[in-house]
């Protein structure tokens, strides 16, 4: 580390344009990590808000709980003997008030359902009737306020807003939740139909003419969840391919221009080990300095970037993500330190 | 008394038709407090010589004794460590670090010897000696190359080694700083006790050798 410390002092510039370059890799990291883990939030954060593992819908839906009818048999035969199962309607449709228009989903819940008393409230209270509802903070953006008038769907009724929820997205859309017994008329079925769905946080009984998801099969059923999270997956794992080629290109340039110092050393008896360490010792210190700036870099940034972009910061991600890449640089390493595992103490002789 | 004896050492290169004889049955010693001159024109094999004198690589034949013990140049770490305890090399070129001030090069001896190294007031006189007491804080770039020549020696030195091994220490000096380093090279043998093998084809640093050897074409004559 001695070597490595006085060498980034000497040698600012260098250095800092490596740091740089690096930096600029990981806070491009860093903002489509926040960026895909914002746009997964939007479609999941609400069924994740609800804690539930397990959620049975008709077969014909393949996955998709907006598209799932259930008639009140076969939800009487899924919630049978499962305490913790409940019915769950969701309805993908417009919520008009005032002047405004907004696509939303309403989930419509029991009012003694569990799940429905297991969301986050961000102000207000949970619904006491059915005539009252609580919707997403998001919705405030719109201009909507506590004690507001909505009407959603084809619902002929209006309803009042009571609450403010956090983490209220699914499907990209902000939520609505209500009363179970609104849903028909709200998504425009006949009163056939009972719920979209049984949700619990046990194992479902299979029930003929229905199938039963576990929560991670249902977000990958969402549509274009599954391919937005794979596009993020790619560009995030291409970039970590291109910092390392970018460190192992970088660090073997440094070393083979200090080569005939670095032989002079082995010549004086300064063990290969030595250098080794040196080598690996800089590398830590270029990916944590660029590491830290590029996280420092996509911090400010999301404070410029409009609320409409979905961001979301996680710290256990955001370590995860910065200790890859300091170790993406230290396998990187592993090119120039074999420079310098072959250099023979001879070579510092002249002539 | 140290002493560094090389015993019938050949160094040949390649096989056959690309068969080199670098070094041919060549036998000589460096004792403690004495200064050898070993002179050659390019190509006759100093460098070779070199190599094998300092524990860089092994002969073909012969063998190479440091106080009576071969130089086991098998094991790698062990040859390091010779290297690093025993021998003082004074390089050509590149012989300091270029991001490091002068009192960093000796730094960074410490921190890889952490034991045997000169104490405060040997190094500060030997930096008297040298005239480069109040360099310590300038960078290689910035020195003169006779000031940097010394602060080589003085790296060297800094070890405490028996042995101090020399490439060409003049090559890029004048008649004036050849004076001085040579009679620096004869002090340093002689009141420090260090075996001091120069190998040069620098004629101006006879008149400093307690022994003179010449090497032409792999094969060692002794003059003086």
């Amino acid at each position: 580390m001695f070597l490595a410390i006085r060498e980034m002092r000497k040698e600012k510039l260098r250095y800092g344009l490596v740091i740089a370059v690096i930096a600029l890799i990981s806070f491009l990291i860093f903002i489509l990590s926040a960026l895909a883990l914002g746009l997964s939030n939007e479609n999941t954060s609400a069924v994740t808000s609800w804690q539930v593992r397990h959620v049975a819908m008709s077969n014909d839906a393949n996955g998709n709980l907006a598209q799932s009818l259930l008639p009140q048999d076969k939800v009487t035969q899924l919630i049978d003997h499962q305490p913790h199962s409940a019915p769950i309607g969701v309805a993908q449709t417009i919520l008009k008030f005032k002047r405004q228009r907004v696509a939303t989903t309403f989930i419509g819940f029991l009012p003694d359902s569990r799940y429905g008393k297991r969301v986050s409230l961000a102000a207000g209270r949970l619904p006491k009737s059915s005539q009252e509802v609580v919707v997403s903070e998001k919705l405030r953006q719109s201009g909507l306020r506590l004690g507001d008038q909505i009407t959603i769907g084809l619902l002929p009724q209006k309803l009042t807003v009571v609450g403010f929820v956090k983490n209220a997205a699914y499907n990209m859309s902000p939520v609505v939740y209500g009363d179970l017994h609104h849903w028909p008329a709200i998504k425009g079925v006949t009163s056939a139909f009972y719920a979209s769905g049984v949700i619990s946080d046990e194992p479902l009984t299979h029930v003929a003419g229905t199938k039963v998801y576990t929560r991670g099969a249902l977000f990958n059923k969402m549509p274009g969840y599954a391919a937005q999270n794979m596009t993020f997956e790619l560009m995030i794992g291409f970039l970590v391919v291109i910092s390392i080629v970018v460190v192992a290109i970088f660090l073997y340039i440094l070393t083979m221009q200090k080569l005939p110092n670095l032989a002079v050393l082995r010549t004086q008896g300064i063990p290969s080990r030595y250098l080794v360490f040196n080598t690996l010792s800089e590398t830590a210190m270029i990916m944590t300095s660029a590491v830290v700036i590029g996280l420092l870099a996509c911090l400010l940034s999301s404070l410029a970037i409009p609320s409409v972009v979905p961001m979301y910061f996680n710290f256990q991600l955001i370590l995860a993500v910065g200790l890859g890449l300091i170790v993406a640089g230290l396998l990187a390493a592993f090119i120039p330190i074999r420079l310098i595992v072959k250099i023979e103490p001879k070579q510092g002789i002249g002539g | 008394m140290h002493a560094l004896k090389l015993d019938h050492v050949s160094k040949i290169y390649g096989q056959d038709s690309n068969r080199v004889v670098a070094l041919d049955d060549i036998s000589f010693e460096a004792k403690q407090g004495e200064l050898t001159l070993i002179l050659g024109p390019s190509g006759s094999g100093k460098s070779t010589l070199l190599t094998i004198i300092g524990g860089l690589q092994s002969p073909t034949q012969g063998t190479v004794q440091v106080n009576d013990q071969p130089i086991m140049m098998d094991n790698r770490q062990d040859a390091d460590a010779f290297r690093l305890n025993q021998v003082g090399f004074v390089l050509q070129s590149h012989s300091l670090v270029p991001f490091l001030t002068v009192q960093q090069q000796f730094d960074l001896v410490d921190h890889v010897k952490k034991t045997g190294n000169l104490n405060a007031s040997s190094f500060q006189r030997y930096l008297t000696i040298l005239g480069i007491e109040s360099l310590g804080d300038k960078y290689p770039s910035e020195l003169s190359g006779g000031q940097a020549q010394r602060v080589a020696i003085a790296r060297a030195l800094y070890t405490n080694p028996d042995f101090i091994l020399a490439d060409e220490p003049t090559a890029a000096l004048d008649s004036a700083r050849v004076q001085k380093v040579g009679a620096l090279f004869q002090q340093i043998a002689v009141a420090n006790k260090k075996s001091v093998v120069i190998v040069t084809h620098d004629l101006r640093l006879k008149q400093f050798a307690d022994h003179i050897y010449t090497i032409e074409d792999g094969h060692i004559h002794q003059e003086k």
